[in-house]
């Protein structure tokens, strides 16, 4: 009998797995495929895999469809090029699940294509009264949330108008002996307190980012940390705006 | 979007952490000396927060990857008779999908029509059905197996056809799925449909 050694592959759509980090085995098999008919076979299981998940961060980071299917083609193209290239960069970070790891590259060459297109956008700071008036608002938030008065003498003079240069001198003192205060604490409590503050994220984004279990562990921390400069800050003798 | 990052490629940059320590930090990837150094970074750098967040939000938000488990088989040892059928893979598009911002317990939309049993539609005018959810607007979309959206439609009835002028290819495999808004927020979405168009 004429035995012959074969194998084959038996599919079981629609199982989703919970991702371990590693390389799947649709990018391995296309970036193991050495004929252009392989390539393009591969190629077209690893569209057909991630498309959505492509489309899902072009169409977040442009402001409709046609732009996000641009960026998305744009993508595509640069996945692709240069003999996958990047795709064989994940390699040497295999600890990262390839999803994530996706999804950074991908909205990188989104704003690369954003660049492109429109030329870079304008520098937020080039309008100084602008951010200085951002930046008390940002401190009269903390502080008011500290439970020091400063921060209610702050949201009444966060108008040149009505606070004045005094006004503005002592926001600029305030500021200084709250980065002072903020400099000693763990970094990671700073990069906290800067989402929460400075960059305005909900606590749901801020436990996202910084993998709290949940948003209510965010509060925690914060109020702890509040708690930390409150005191830290009444000792250096800031207690209300007035000097 | 203005940044003056350009390193897509992961690169190391002086200026601002790279593609992968921001996939690492997100993914919660980072040894203790590297989550530092991170942090330290992060403290100072409204920019690479501002692309961390961005990268946990859209991970978070994320569609699973649609892969299908390949099992291989050694088949060595059977009669090259009992070969007499060929199994031929299914596309790595899988059936089902997830909801999108879907409160928890809310059931998804199912659709009737074309049905999961493989039978040819209409290449013209092919008619979409599905099951109503009370108080939503739907959004229907047709992608071809590259993901690439061949139609899409928004209607508040619990039908659609596709229109004449879109010509969908004879014997073409294609997907659709139905999204819903409910008036109290929430979306919804179908499982993705499999189907062919007549020859």
């Amino acid at each position: 009998m004429c035995i012959l050694a074969l194998s084959f592959s038996l599919r079981c759509p629609g199982v989703i797995d919970r991702e371990q980090p590693g390389l799947p085995p649709e990018v391995s098999r296309l970036l193991d495929a050495r004929t252009p008919s392989g390539v393009d076979a591969a190629w077209g299981e690893f569209v057909a895999v991630y498309s959505r998940l492509l489309v899902h961060v072009a169409r977040a980071l442009t402001s409709d469809r046609d732009a996000a299917m641009d960026a998305y083609t744009h993508v595509l193209e640069r996945l692709r090029e240069d003999d996958l290239r990047r795709l064989r960069t994940y390699e040497a970070h295999r600890r990262i699940k390839f999803t994530t790891w996706l999804v950074a590259v991908v909205r990188r060459l989104c704003h690369d294509w954003h660049r492109q297109r429109f030329g870079r956008a304008r520098a937020e700071s080039s309008d100084s009264a602008k951010v200085a008036l951002e930046r008390r608002r940002r401190l009269a938030t903390l502080m008011s949330e500290a439970g020091l008065d400063a921060g209610a003498d702050l949201v009444d003079t966060q108008t040149e108008e009505n606070g004045g240069p005094e006004g503005n001198l002592r926001a600029i003192e305030l500021s200084g002996a709250l980065e002072e205060v903020m400099a000693t604490l763990a970094p990671a409590d700073q990069v906290l307190l800067r989402l929460r503050f400075d960059d305005d994220l909900s606590a749901q984004q801020i436990a996202r980012t910084l993998r709290f279990p949940s948003q209510f562990h965010v509060y925690r921390r914060i109020n702890a940390l509040l708690a930390t400069l409150r005191d830290a800050l009444r000792a250096r003798g800031v207690e209300s705006s007035t000097p | 979007m203005g940044s003056s990052q350009a390193t897509t490629t992961g690169q190391m940059s002086d200026d601002h952490l790279t593609t992968e320590l921001i996939a690492a930090y997100a993914d919660g990837a980072l040894d203790v000396q590297e989550r530092m150094a991170a942090d330290k970074h992060l403290a100072r750098c409204a920019e690479c927060r501002r692309e961390l967040a961005s990268v946990a939000d859209l991970v978070a938000t994320a569609p699973p990857a649609r892969r299908s488990h390949i099992w291989p088989v050694a088949a060595a040892g059977l009669a090259a008779a009992a070969l007499a059928f060929v199994l031929v893979p299914r596309p790595s598009v899988p059936s089902r999908t997830t909801e999108r911002a879907a409160e928890p317990n809310a059931s998804a939309i199912e659709i009737v029509s074309p049905a999961a049993n493989g039978l040819a539609v209409p290449a013209v005018g092919a008619e979409i059905v599905w099951r109503r959810v009370p108080g939503a607007r739907y959004s229907v979309t047709v992608v071809d197996t590259t993901g690439a959206t061949q139609w899409t439609a928004e209607t508040t009835d619990t039908s659609a056809a596709v229109p004449d002028s879109l010509r969908l290819a004879p014997g073409g495999r294609y997907y659709l799925y139905v999204d819903a808004l409910r008036s109290d927020g929430w979306s919804l979405r179908s499982d993705r449909r499999e189907f062919r168009t007549a020859r």
